[in-house]
């Protein structure tokens, strides 16, 4: 098992510049998740550390030793690709043992990873099968299986849930972290779905345009972002933005109907701000609050959302515990927690300090 | 699970240079046996080659090659023939190889049996079938003879006519082509959206409109394909001439690379035949960069 | 397609057994010919005591150079075959795997692209004084290079087309379980476009068994191929209809052969650039 550190790393594909410095280190045995939207670099980063791209700067340590100029069979990695990438002329058996064959490990050796690797993921019945004849979720599995008959000292998974059904995505989700639990191995996860980096990470490392917009736990990336953009992200449904202004240590929300003041537990100087609210942070008050007209009524049963409208063009999402008690066309005052709301600088989306309330 | 770097084999070596390893052949391939003759046809355009007997004797003749070039009528005839040989035969073949594709597809049946058969003549040897169409065009044996003299008519002449002579190698030609140009076609038909072609039907396309409107415009890319590999194959028309008429009678029947060939061949003039030689080339490059235009607008449209 | 029902469904299945049989009846009344004496063939008799003599005579007579001719074409379409699928599938793979500047893969594609459309006959002078000058003038091994010359271009586009669809990710999978490229590429790459071998070996073989241009100008009477021995027979003084004719049928033979073998992957092959 092994620490992968990531020193000032860039990529260039001839003028067009994806990674623009990258610092990070995952510590021996974490499951990091890389997430961003489609373009942020994240497959990129994966590939370089996998060997399958070259490092235009920087260097890529794993365990220790610096892998730039090592090939991908030399960096003790193992990948599972979105495509799963299974060998279409080989049976399930010989797909997931190939990288012992490749070692030329003795066949009882290759046997008895492959029956345990097997057997750990229900694969057992079909290892005379093609790939071919494997359903998704099954072919998923034998990728995985692969991965792990491979022992490697890293894991990198390239968005592998992503050609799956949801439902079946949401049980995958489980099995790999179960997997990662039992290997303890160090593991990299890239995917554009910050649902599953919520639920899987140790520690989620949010990309944007080739930079880190921010590294941390998933609830401290709930509760903390570090900008506008990871607010958004992270989060679904995702966080109500509203503009707004700080002043002598009040926060003001400006909006169509009248500005809505609440006090802040520091003085935060004086700044325009964009003001986010995550949905299940608001709640209804007699007066005094967000007012907005009821649009949509989203019934998930155990909770449901509520859209309104408040002028400014994009409705203000409410999500509440429970069944609603407002209809279509009722106008409602919100309140809020000040402690709750995060705060950006307007234009540069910086996070503006931690508001707490006076109590 | 690191095993030490085992000593490098030739397949390390191999490994490490694989890119020039894998075009490397391929390369020495063109250079040798393309680039470097093509660069000779020059050399050779402004000689006259002789050979006395184990030496070549090389003077200069570029204008006397010029010269013969302008003046060469054969030549000229050949470039006639071979254009209108082309364009005839291509249109024939173009047209029975569109309608027996679609009418494959629409009957939906023998399909596999169709394309066996038509094959056959795609991959026979040029020359076989040169030789089985001298003898069925045979004047006083042949069965298009047998079959015209039964029906009552004078034996035609097919090849040994003037005026004759070069629709006998057209007709041969359709026959030999068609089944190629059908198997493009079909391919082509057969990965056409079937959505598309039932929306149109259900908007009141009869089979006319179908075919003028819906199919001959999707099908345009492979109709273009077998358009471009026809005439290229056109151009190139030798072994079944040579085998039907030798160019003849006169040179009713001459083309371009059967007057080549005896220019090299025949009258042994290795000057003046890569002066013609170094004419094709640039004829075709010409006819290339004008048919590929020409498909590009067609396409656009 | 269309929707043919009723006498228009007929009327389009009378057009397609036209079609069908215009296509087989050269081969039947040629193969009729073949079986009859020379006599018979002049009188253009349909009914005749039907004779192996033609195909005897090709295949046996001491006169007769025919076998030569069909060793010597065996050996000039297999290596070439063999050396061309060789070389051309190691070039596609560079051509659609390694990272060559755009320049250099479309300068040789481009020049691919063009000799496949210049007549063979354009360079068969350069290479006559080519083979004579590092003697190699009217031997078979001559007649192998220009074959491979000649089909590389085409193997290359084929070859190209099938390693394409195979997904890189395979390749990249590979790798980080332990292949070099080169592995990748044995293991992996080549299994997977076997269909593609097939498709381009056959065509090589048969348009390398086909060819008559060059094979006329560049071989003499000891190295001469199945085609330019047909030319002959037609071309002697006192034509030979009879063998003529057992002479175009059995040189059709190894097409059929290679058809019924590989028929799937050569249609394939054949309209691969259609479909695209």
């Amino acid at each position: 098992m092994a620490e992968v550190r990531i020193d000032s790393v860039e990529k260039r594909f001839g003028h067009l510049q994806v990674i623009h410095g990258i610092d990070l280190t995952i510590a021996d045995g974490e499951f990091v998740v890389l997430v961003g939207p489609s373009g942020c670099g994240k497959s990129t980063l994966l590939r370089m550390i996998a060997g399958l791209e070259e490092i235009s700067a920087g260097t890529i340590s794993i365990g220790g030793r610096v892998v730039n100029d090592l090939e991908p069979r030399e960096r003790d990695i193992a990948m599972v690709f979105q495509s799963y990438a299974l060998y279409p002329h080989m049976n399930v058996e010989r797909n997931m043992g190939f990288s012992m064959a490749l070692r030329k490990q003795p066949k009882a050796a290759i046997n008895e990873a492959v029956g345990k690797a097997a057997g750990a993921l229900e694969l057992e019945p079909y290892l005379a099968r093609l790939p071919r004849e494997l359903s998704g979720g099954q072919r998923q599995r034998v990728a995985m299986g692969r991965a792990i008959v491979r022992r490697p000292e890293v894991f990198l998974f390239d968005e592998p849930l992503s050609n799956l059904d949801a439902q079946l995505r949401v049980q995958m989700r489980t099995e790999v972290r179960k997997l990662h639990q039992r290997l303890g191995a160090t593991s990299i996860y890239v995917t554009h779905d910050q649902v599953e980096a919520m639920t899987m990470a140790d520690r989620i490392v949010v990309l944007e345009q080739g930079r880190i917009a921010q590294a941390g736990s998933p609830l401290e990336l709930y509760d903390r972002p570090a900008s506008r953009f990871v607010a958004e992200f992270i989060g679904s449904p995702a966080i109500n933005i509203l503009p707004g202004a700080v002043a002598r240590g009040a926060v003001s929300i400006r909006l169509p109907a009248g500005a809505v003041e609440a006090p802040l537990a520091a003085d935060l100087g004086s700044a325009e701000v964009d003001v986010g609210i995550r949905p299940e942070h608001l709640r209804r008050v007699r007066d005094g609050g967000i007012e907005g007209v009821v649009q949509v009524i989203e019934h998930l049963g155990a909770e449901t959302y509520v859209f309104l409208d408040v002028g400014l063009g994009r409705d203000l999402c409410w999500r509440m515990p429970g069944r609603p008690d407002v209809a279509v066309g009722e106008t409602v005052s919100l309140g809020f927690d000040p402690g709750n709301l995060n705060l950006f600088v307007s234009g540069s989306g910086e996070r503006l300090g931690s508001p707490r309330a006076a109590a | 699970m690191r095993s030490p770097r085992p000593a490098a084999s030739l397949t390390d070596v191999l490994d490490r240079h694989l890119k020039w390893v894998t075009l490397g052949p391929a390369v020495i391939v063109f250079v040798v046996l393309t680039a470097f003759p093509l660069a000779n046809l020059f050399l050779m355009a402004a000689s006259s080659i002789r050979f006395e007997q184990a030496e070549e004797i090389w003077t200069f003749a570029l204008w006397d090659n010029f010269r013969r070039l302008a003046g060469d009528e054969v030549f000229h005839i050949a470039l006639w023939n071979t254009a209108y040989f082309a364009v005839v035969a291509v249109a024939i073949e173009m047209v029975l190889g569109l309608g027996l594709a679609i009418l494959v597809a629409s009957l939906n049946s023998f399909k596999g049996v169709t394309r066996t058969v038509l094959i056959i003549p795609v991959l026979m040897p040029p020359v076989a079938i040169g030789s089985m169409w001298s003898l069925m065009y045979g004047h006083d044996f042949g069965v298009f003879n047998q079959i015209v003299t039964g029906l009552g008519f004078q034996p035609i002449n097919w090849l040994g006519s003037v005026d004759l002579a070069l629709y006998s190698v057209i007709i041969l030609d359709v026959w030999h082509w068609t089944p190629f140009v059908f198997l493009i076609l079909f391919a082509g038909v057969e990965g056409l959206p079937k959505e598309v072609i039932e929306a149109a039907r259900i908007d009141g396309a009869r089979n006319r409109d179908l075919v003028f409107k819906v199919i001959i415009p999707l099908m345009w890319p492979a109709i273009a394909v077998a358009l471009l590999f026809r005439t290229i194959l056109a151009f190139k028309v030798f072994d079944q001439v040579f085998l039907l008429t030798s160019g003849g009678p006169g040179t009713a029947t001459e083309v371009v690379s059967l007057h080549l060939y005896k220019v090299f061949f025949m009258q042994n003039e290795l000057g003046y035949g890569a002066m013609l030689s170094l004419a094709i080339i640039a004829a075709t490059i010409a006819f290339l960069a004008v048919g590929h235009r020409a498909a590009a607008a067609v396409g656009r449209r | 397609m269309l929707v043919l029902r009723g006498p228009s469904r007929a009327f389009g299945y009378g057009l397609l057994a036209l079609g069908v049989f215009l296509i087989i009846a050269p081969f039947l009344w040629v193969g009729l010919q073949s079986l009859k004496y020379e006599i018979e063939i002049l009188k253009g008799s349909w009914i005749f005591p039907p004779t192996a003599f033609n195909y005897e005579d090709v295949l046996w007579s001491r006169r007769s150079d025919f076998p030569k001719n069909v060793v010597n074409s065996i050996i000039v379409a297999s290596v070439s075959t063999a050396m061309v699928l060789v070389i051309g599938t190691l070039a596609a793979y560079s051509l659609s795997r390694m990272r060559w500047s755009r320049w250099i893969s479309a300068t040789f594609l481009g020049w691919t692209l063009v000799f496949n459309m210049i007549p063979p006959l354009t360079l068969v002078g350069p290479w006559y004084l080519l083979f004579r000058e590092v003697g190699l003038t009217e031997t078979l091994t001559a007649l192998v290079l220009t074959h491979i010359a000649l089909h590389l271009p085409m193997t290359i586009w084929m070859m190209m087309a099938f390693i394409t669809d195979v997904p890189r990710d395979l390749e990249e999978a590979a790798m980080v379980d332990g292949c070099r490229r080169i592995d990748a590429f044995r293991r992996i790459t080549l299994p997977l476009v076997t269909p593609g071998l097939i498709a381009a070996g056959v065509l090589a073989f048969v348009f390398s068994w086909n060819e008559f241009a060059v094979a006329l100008s560049l071989t003499g009477r000891h190295t001469a191929t199945v085609p330019v021995a047909i030319a002959r027979f037609a071309q002697q003084y006192e034509v030979q209809y009879g063998q003529m004719a057992a002479a175009s049928i059995l040189s059709t033979i190894p097409a059929l052969v290679l058809m019924f073998f590989g028929q799937r992957f050569v249609v394939q092959g054949l309209t691969l650039g259609a479909v695209k």
